[in-house]
């Protein structure tokens, strides 16, 4: 994370038990103003709603391409 | 980082339809195996999309005609580190260097193993040779990657991958949250190859390519048959399709009427989603089965 290039979480190859796990577990390792990008094979709109009842006002989410088989999301933390 | 599949997911399969089929799941790329490279349709179909070449010997990686085929391709190929035997890697990154072609020298999960192949490149200090990592997250020591991945910065290329596909829901598929976070964090920034974990399962991977595993579960019609249930295993869905599968099992729901859902995850995603897009006050939601494979939800509906 030294460099200027986000790192990117594919979580396509994670097991299901382990997704978010996974997620909350990099971004919770961010420093204020890091950012990575999640990549998943669909709308990770659950997990946006998860980072809002549990992370509120700490994150931002920028879609960065939506679908039809690939989306990308920046998640930065506050 | 891009993501790949291995031949080896469908090895009866017409290269063209393969590939056909691996954009149409959003990957980025094939792995071929040696054999392919002699099939004459392959050149064109795959031209672009061909993420390596697995070749199991120093003989082949050494063959003049590989490394030109490889070079046509754009694509790197991947020999096993400790079956070059003898062979000098300074002489292979002249070939390779010469024909404009990649070479990457596989190790496994072991140190001593990456140690070597770092070592190899060192010594020849060639473009033309990188690292390529091959773990198996059922039996390899995770724990060892943040140091793999930092001995190998820079080098590393490949990563291939024995899981992921139809088997992400495997035992043998624990803890690859981990390992996909050390190899992020470690801004890898080549491509990981899925495979399978073994022959037998290409059957598997076939119908997972095509997107109908498990028996059409997410298909319209499995979706409109969830919506007269009042238990849902949604274990058998695939993970794109879930969250749409339940939503429309709930909205099903007369008032008064409980969803049960069975997870192999903890199912707090889909309380918050609920909680989010329905009314204030129109729902319950009952915990049950905890994990740490299998977890339930009671969800009602109250009006």
């Amino acid at each position: 994370m030294s460099d200027n290039k986000p790192i990117e979480l594919d979580v396509r190859i994670v097991p299901p038990a382990e997704k978010h796990p996974t997620i909350f577990r990099t971004f919770d390792a961010l420093g204020s103003g890091e950012q990575f990008i999640l990549v998943n094979d669909h709308d990770p709109f659950p997990l946006r709603y998860q980072f809002e009842a549990t992370r509120a006002g700490q994150f931002s989410w920028e879609y960065l391409e939506s679908g039809p088989r690939v989306w990308r999301v920046a998640i930065g933390k506050s | 980082m891009r993501l790949a599949i291995s031949r080896r997911a469908a090895p009866q399969l017409p290269i063209p339809e393969l590939c056909e089929l691996a954009r149409s799941r959003g990957l980025d790329g094939v792995e071929l195996l040696a054999a392919d490279l002699d099939a004459a349709a392959a050149a064109d179909a795959a031209a672009g999309f061909i993420a390596g070449i697995e070749v199991d010997s120093g003989a082949a990686a050494s063959a003049e005609a590989t490394v030109r085929r490889a070079a046509a391709f754009g694509a790197p190929v991947v020999v096993r580190h400790a079956a070059l035997g003898g062979a000098d890697p300074g002489a292979l990154a002249r070939l390779y260097e010469r024909e404009g072609a990649e070479l990457l020298l596989l190790h496994g999960s072991t140190l001593d193993e990456a140690a070597a192949v770092v070592t190899a490149l060192t010594g020849t200090a060639s473009p033309a040779l990188g690292a390529a990592w091959e773990v198996r997250p059922g039996t390899d020591d995770l724990s060892l990657a943040p140091a793999l991945l930092l001995a190998t910065t820079g080098m590393l290329r490949l990563i291939r991958l024995h899981g992921g596909g139809p088997e992400l829901g495997d035992d043998q598929a624990a803890g690859t949250g981990g390992l996909v976070a050390a190899i992020a964090v470690s801004g890898f920034p080549g491509v990981i190859v899925q495979t399978p974990s073994a022959a037998t399962r290409a059957g598997e991977w076939q119908q997972w390519l095509r997107g109908s595993a498990r028996a059409g579960c997410g298909t319209a019609h499995e979706k409109q048959l969830a919506k007269r249930r009042t238990e849902l295993d949604i274990r058998t869905v695939e993970p794109k399709d879930r969250m749409p599968t339940i939503l429309g099992a709930y909205q099903a729901l007369s008032p008064g009427q409980t969803l049960r859902v069975t997870f192999d995850h903890d199912p707090s995603c889909m309380y918050y989603t609920l909680q989010a897009t329905e009314a204030e006050g129109s729902f319950r939601f009952e915990r049950g089965l905890d994990g740490p494979t299998v977890w339930s939800a009671d969800v009602t509906r109250v009006r």
